[in-house]
């Protein structure tokens, strides 16, 4: 160990130039003794000292010779579980042999994102890992920084990377040269993957567009490590489902193997093509399919779905007599994905509830209006916008009205208690509040909400008690920061729930529960009363231990009348608390008849609603946004009954009211029904122009490519137009990122997106045509799987790249980490707090010194006299000898005479002088120290130990001082009275 | 110097011993505490399962590793357990020829290692069927070498007891708050005479059988403050049939005698020691000695105590 010290700011040393000066002022004190003078003045210019040191920012450093060790372990898909198994064995052979006592490690595990599995420590011993990361990707650079950021100080540091080194994300070379930047050695042992037989689709590729009848061909490209058989299968997905094209038995040789396909098209649509390899000479199944996609244009289609087809039926009518292509769905028809719902110009829910559909429909509605301008309308009902639980998804960013009720003045109100278990799941207490607050934000300010729990040291509790939401902001902070607990049993935080709800006003009732299945079951007798007291039980299963847990829940809901719920995704759950939330607002179903009043014009429903329109028997109340037009509302509340708008590229129409004879009886005999429908769902198709133009995508090292072809209708090149394009990648974020575009030549341009995540990416690119029309070509990009499985072997060249510029080298597993050959790190220890702390402690030290004067003599034997009592000491111990005043065992005070027979009273002033031994025993404190009883005036006090107090004798000085400035100026008011005449 | 008064005197050593790890609880029961979160051998992310054999103790934490110590917290080896990711076990128990028996709750299943690791035997399995569990909590081995095991789950609210080649012979239970009936079932000990300590958690209170199933009486007074018990996830009883609960809902442990008299409580909720967060397991060694799984603070905490002794 080396130790020095330095200074930060070392030009504040310049103040030690007052050292002399004080030494110089120092000296000229008379006042004191040599000896005391000499200690003064040494504490005085060490206290300086102190301080300037302190203002100078004194450090301490010292080289340690401790050695931080982070192992990083690759855990991408592109390195099999077994050789990552492999290389934490290796790591923790590694430290068992060779982690020294002045070593630590620890061990970071990566894929997409890092995760500290231990931190650095002078144990290791894991033998597996127990973090969750996506190996979807490797960003070996993360986890580098992650290193970085998470050794301790004052450490010879070195990262290990086990890795086969195929990075997807990030640049590891960029943070080696931080890390050796910072002194930090970068080591690699690689991860030797390959070798295995392997088999995968590289590449599907079909044309973006094709033109009904056009022939082409679609290309397989099938990689293999060596020559095998195989059966290649290639699939077609269109609106009716999906169907074998073809099914063959292929030979594959070493290297990529290509095969061809000829296609023709009638019928319009957006068309997926799978192709799958199935041999066996192969380790890796996610990587043996591939996907691409082709548009045939041709007459719109828009897709009607309804829960209950004969809701939609009245609707289908309308379309079909109006001479509109139409699809009927059940919600689970719907198409799952972006790709998919391409085949449609407008997509029409029909009284769908929001539970119906999956998080990816509901999130991909809003992409699909905006970005690729399908319609969307919602046709109300009882389960439709806020009673359906549309609130917060992307179904309600798409339409012109939002959920929540502003405008009514009196509603209806409904309570809900939230009964919370969710700590036996990953993330289960953020995802608590993330769900706590979603069901929250659904409620009105006049709703009612409570929130029950399991904490340790309350046992069942409330997080907040049953009340009225109001502004919602206590609420907030409460579920922000709860502590959710293991809850032992359902049955106190029902009952609890229970009598809250059957004390409130509420006119609807409910609670809903969320639990792993595993708290032990409420009685009946409570579920019953429960039921009889008009309140619901909902219960979401999610991560149960056995089938058994979910037996309980599904018991509870089923026994109160409420609704259970399976999840084995949390991200279902935000939509169940919303849908449950909304089903306590009843008050948002308005059923009563009222004839809708015509409130702006519109080219929605022009002509339609001028014939006079018939009474409504009920609608769903919403809000209608800012910028949507409201050609249709309720009479008393102003609640929209029709609202429409734009939204991005698309166009999307809410009606409130239904379309059946629940509410609509009357309009379904109107003349005027089918011009509205007809009109309304023709409106909100997609505009798009026939284009001439080529779309191709493809996708090459981590990013997509976008190429337009543009000619017009006589073949010409079109020069100088300005296409926009706009990526939408997968869910469930469905991220959405503008394309650059760019002329590259003539009639082409071409632009690049990022594709970190596997998915589709659609790219919707559009145009103005010469006549001013919009024009779009909507295409996919589909990454079947991760780049992660296109690895066959070990980036190599990579490993020794990082090794090369972090100083480190290319290490056999089992290799010595440990060896202590790097630069020593100096810990640098801050000293200006212990400098001020010593000045301080230092500065009463001096005022004593100066202050008082310690009479060693009478301490030395005092003490010699307290240690001669030990029995058996005093025969060795000499007598103290006899001194002229009798010691007080005390610390004592001096004013008699010294050595020099003069007597000093404490300076109590800066320099006071020194005064005879006589004037002081005139008027001054008698000493009971340095004068015998015979030398005493016969004015001095006895000497005890109350006499050499010295504060006594502060006081007694005090007391003459006063008394003698009193009399003089009693004598000069005697004077004076005598003056007067 | 004026002399420390006995209060003084312990004030002063609870502090001293607070400071080194150490404290005097009440007088006369002192806790010592080793552990603390974090996955490396010695330190345990909430453990729950413990159990004391010939001077080593057991534990059972959430990562899914059976540690084993010496009393006073010296690591002397682990293993892992072949799964862990739907939930670990909560229970750990010991034949007399050395087998180390755990109640592996969230595979339904029980597994018997030797007391080196090597896993000996797995049995059991998903099921409501007389030899089959839902989530079994405990298992010991009765004087005959019998298997006893307590389970809990929907339709399997149950003590099963099993012959030493584990036939199915009985069972007895079923869901209810009345007397032989359980809410949750979660742990189990036998005493020195072979009757049948069951924590029916849920009705917060231990139910006590014979071996055929008789119910005999109960520990726990809903109504009784002390001597009431809130949420008791384990029980264990010493040599002398001395009874310890540990309560979960009431971060505490709570001694009985021989005959059921409630005795006292020891510990409440804290983090200091000889307090407990949402303690799991509790066991008693030949000394008295009680070990204790202070689940929320991720530690085990060692109480000698007069009144356990």
């Amino acid at each position: 160990m080396m130790a020095a010290p330095r200074f930060v700011f070392a030009e504040a040393l310049l103040l030690l130039l007052l050292i002399p000066w004080t030494v110089y002022v120092g000296l000229g004190i008379r006042s004191l003794s040599k000896a005391r003078k000499f200690v003064a003045l040494t504490l005085r210019v060490l206290i300086l000292t102190c301080l300037i040191c302190a203002l100078a920012g004194m450090e301490h450093v010292r080289r340690s010779d401790r050695l931080a060790v982070f192992f990083l372990l690759d855990q991408s898909n592109s390195v099999p579980t077994a050789l990552q198994a492999a290389a934490l064995q290796s790591i923790r052979e590694t430290c068992d042999l060779y982690l020294g006592p002045k070593d630590d490690a620890g061990l970071i595990v990566f894929g997409r994102d890092p995760s500290i599995e231990l931190a650095v420590g002078p144990v290791f011993g894991i033998d597996r890992t127990q973090s969750f990361v996506s190996g979807e990707q490797t960003d070996l650079a993360a986890a580098i920084r992650l290193a970085l950021a998470a050794f301790p100080q004052g450490r010879m540091r070195r990262i290990v990377i086990y890795s086969d080194g195929n990075e997807t994300m990030g640049s590891a070379v960029e943070e080696v040269k931080l890390a050796a930047a910072a002194g930090v050695a970068v080591d690699v042992v690689p991860i030797q993957i390959g070798g295995a037989a392997e088999a995968l689709v590289r590449e599907v590729h079909a044309p973006g567009q094709a033109s009904a009848e056009e022939p082409f061909q679609l290309r397989v490209v099938v990689q293999s490590t060596g020559d095998a058989e195989g059966i290649l299968r290639v699939y077609q997905r269109v609106r009716e489902g999906r169907r074998l094209l073809q099914s063959a038995e292929v030979t594959l040789r070493a290297g990529d193997n290509v095969f061809l396909l000829n296609q023709q098209l009638t019928d319009p649509g957006f068309y997926e093509y799978e192709a799958t390899i199935e041999t066996d000479a192969d380790t890796v199944a996610a990587n043996n399919e591939g996907r691409a996609y082709t548009v045939v244009q041709g007459e719109p289609i828009v897709l009607v779905v309804a829960s209950d087809p004969q809701e939609a039926q009245p609707l289908i009518s309308v379309l079909e007599e109006a001479g509109v292509r139409v699809d009927a769905a059940l919600p689970s028809e719907l198409p799952a994905t972006l790709a998919l719902v391409q085949d449609y110009s407008s997509v029409v829910l029909v009284n769908v509830p929001s539970i119906d559909l999956t998080v990816e429909q509901l999130d991909y509605m809003e992409a699909m209006v905006r970005d690729f301008g399908v319609g969307l309308v919602m046709v109300g009902g009882p389960d439709a916008f806020g009673a359906g639980g549309y609130h917060d998804t992307g179904v309600e960013r798409a339409l012109p009205v939002s959920m929540d009720i502003r405008q009514h003045k009196v509603m209806p109100r409904g309570a809900l208690v939230l009964s919370m278990h969710t700590c036996e799941f990953p993330e289960g207490n953020a995802w608590a509040r993330r769900i706590s607050l979603a069901a929250l934000d659904v409620l009105s300010p006049q709703d009612m909400m409570g929130c029950v729990a399991y904490d340790w040291r309350l046992g069942d509790t409330w997080l907040f008690p049953l009340q009225a939401v109001g502004d919602k902001h206590l609420m907030r902070m409460a579920l922000n920061t709860d502590q959710i607990g293991d809850m032992p049993s359902a049955q106190p935080g029902l009952r609890m729930a229970y009598e809250a709800l059957r004390a409130s006003d509420a006119a609807v009732k409910r609670v809903l529960m969320i639990s792993d299945g595993d708290p032990a079951a409420p009685t009946i007798g409570l579920l019953n009363s429960m039921r009889q007291a008009g309140i619901s039980v909902s219960t979401v299963c999610i991560n149960p231990h056995t089938p058994t847990d979910q037996q309980m829940l599904r018991w509870v809901a089923e026994n109160t009348g409420g609704e259970y719920y399976f999840v084995d995704n949390p991200n279902r759950l935000p939509q169940i608390f919303i849908k449950e939330a909304a089903s306590v607002k009843r008050g948002l179903l308005i059923e009563k008849p009222f004839t809708p009043r015509a409130m702006h014009a519109s080219e929605v429903v022009a002509g339609a609603i001028a014939s006079g329109m018939p009474a409504l028997q009920g609608y769903v109340a919403a809000t209608a946004k800012d910028t949507a037009t409201v050609p249709l509302v309720a009479e008393e509340e102003d609640d929209p009954v029709l609202a429409h708008w734009r939204y991005g590229l698309g166009k999307a129409v809410a009606f409130t009211s239904d379309a059946t004879s629940r509410w609509a009886r009357d309009w379904l005999a109107w003349p005027g029904f089918s011009p509205f429908w007809a009109q309304t769902i023709r409106w909100s198709m997609r505009e798009t122009s026939p284009s001439n133009f080529r779309v191709e995508t493809r996708q090459r090292d981590g990013r997509g490519y976008v190429r337009i072809d543009a000619v017009d209708e006589e073949g010409r090149f079109v020069n100088f137009l300005r296409p926009e394009a706009v990526v939408v990648g997968p869910g469930p974020d469905f991220a959405r990122t503008p394309v650059q575009l760019t002329q590259s030549g003539p009639g082409i341009y071409e632009g690049a997106f990022p594709t970190t995540d596997s998915g589709v990416y659609m790219v919707n690119v559009s145009y103005s045509t010469e006549d001013g029309a919009r024009a779009m070509v909507p295409v996919g990009l589909a990454l079947g799987y991760s780049r992660e499985y296109t690895y066959t072997t070990t980036n190599q060249a990579l490993l020794e790249e990082l090794t090369a510029l972090g100083g480190g080298r290319i290490r056999a597993p089992g290799e010595d980490p440990f060896q202590h050959d790097l630069p020593r790190q100096a810990v640098v220890t801050p000293l200006w707090p212990t400098l001020v702390a010593l000045a301080i402690c230092l500065l009463p030290l001096d005022i004593f010194v100066r202050r008082v004067v310690f009479d060693f003599g009478a301490a030395w034997a005092f003490a010699l006299a307290s240690a001669r009592r030990v029995p058996g000491l005093r025969r060795i111990l000499p007598a103290p000898k006899p001194r002229r005043a009798r010691a007080t065992g005390r610390l004592a005070v001096s004013a008699g005479p010294e050595a020099t027979g003069r007597v000093y009273a404490p300076d109590l002033e800066r320099g006071a002088e020194p005064v005879s031994g006589a004037a002081r025993t005139g008027d001054a404190a008698p000493s009971a120290q340095g004068a015998t009883p015979s030398e005493e005036t016969p004015e001095a006090p006895p000497p005890d130990v109350g006499r050499t107090d010295y504060t006594k004798q502060l006081l007694e000085a005090k007391e003459r001082a006063i008394s003698r400035r009193r009399r003089p100026r009693a004598d000069d008011t005697d004077n004076d009275r005598g003056d007067q005449p | 110097m004026n002399r420390l008064s006995r209060r003084g005197f312990l004030k002063l050593t609870a502090l001293a011993a607070a400071c080194c790890g150490c404290a005097d609880v009440t007088g006369e029961t002192r806790a010592l505490a080793w552990g603390g979160p974090g996955r490396r051998p010695g330190e345990f992310i909430r453990p729950r399962a413990i159990g004391v054999h010939k001077g080593e103790v057991y534990v059972v934490d959430t990562t899914g590793r059976l540690q084993v110590f010496t009393p006073e917290g010296d690591f002397l080896r682990m293993w892992s357990l072949p799964d862990w990711e739907n939930g670990t076990p909560t229970a750990v128990s010991f034949a007399s020829d050395d087998r180390v028996l755990l109640a592996d709750t969230h595979y339904s299943r029980i597994l018997e290692y030797s007391v080196d690791g090597d896993l000996l035997v797995s049995w059991g399995g998903y099921g409501e069927g007389p030899d089959r569990f839902v989530y079994p909590t405990d298992v010991e081995i009765g004087p005959a070498g019998e298997y006893v095991v307590s389970e809990y789950g929907m339709g399997a609210e149950r003590v099963h007891v099993f012959a030493a080649d584990r036939t199915f012979l009985r069972e007895w239970g079923g869901h209810g708050d009345a007397p032989g009936e359980f809410n949750r079932a979660m742990a189990l000990a036998l005493t020195p005479d072979s009757r049948a300590l069951v924590c029916d958690t849920g009705n917060h209170r231990v139910q006590i059988f014979s071996l055929e199933g008789e119910h005999i009486g109960m520990l726990g007074d809903p109504n009784a403050e002390p001597g009431g018990l809130r949420f008791p996830y384990d029980v264990s009883a010493s040599i002398e049939g001395d009874i310890v609960v540990c309560e979960y809902g009431a971060n505490r442990l709570s001694l009985f005698n021989q005959d059921g008299a409630f005795v006292r409580h020891l510990g409440g909720p804290g983090r200091g020691p000889g307090q407990f967060s949402g303690p799991r397991g509790a066991t008693v060694d030949v000394s008295g000695t009680l070990y204790v799984a202070d689940t929320g603070n991720d530690r085990i905490q060692v109480i000698r105590s007069e009144a356990a002794a």
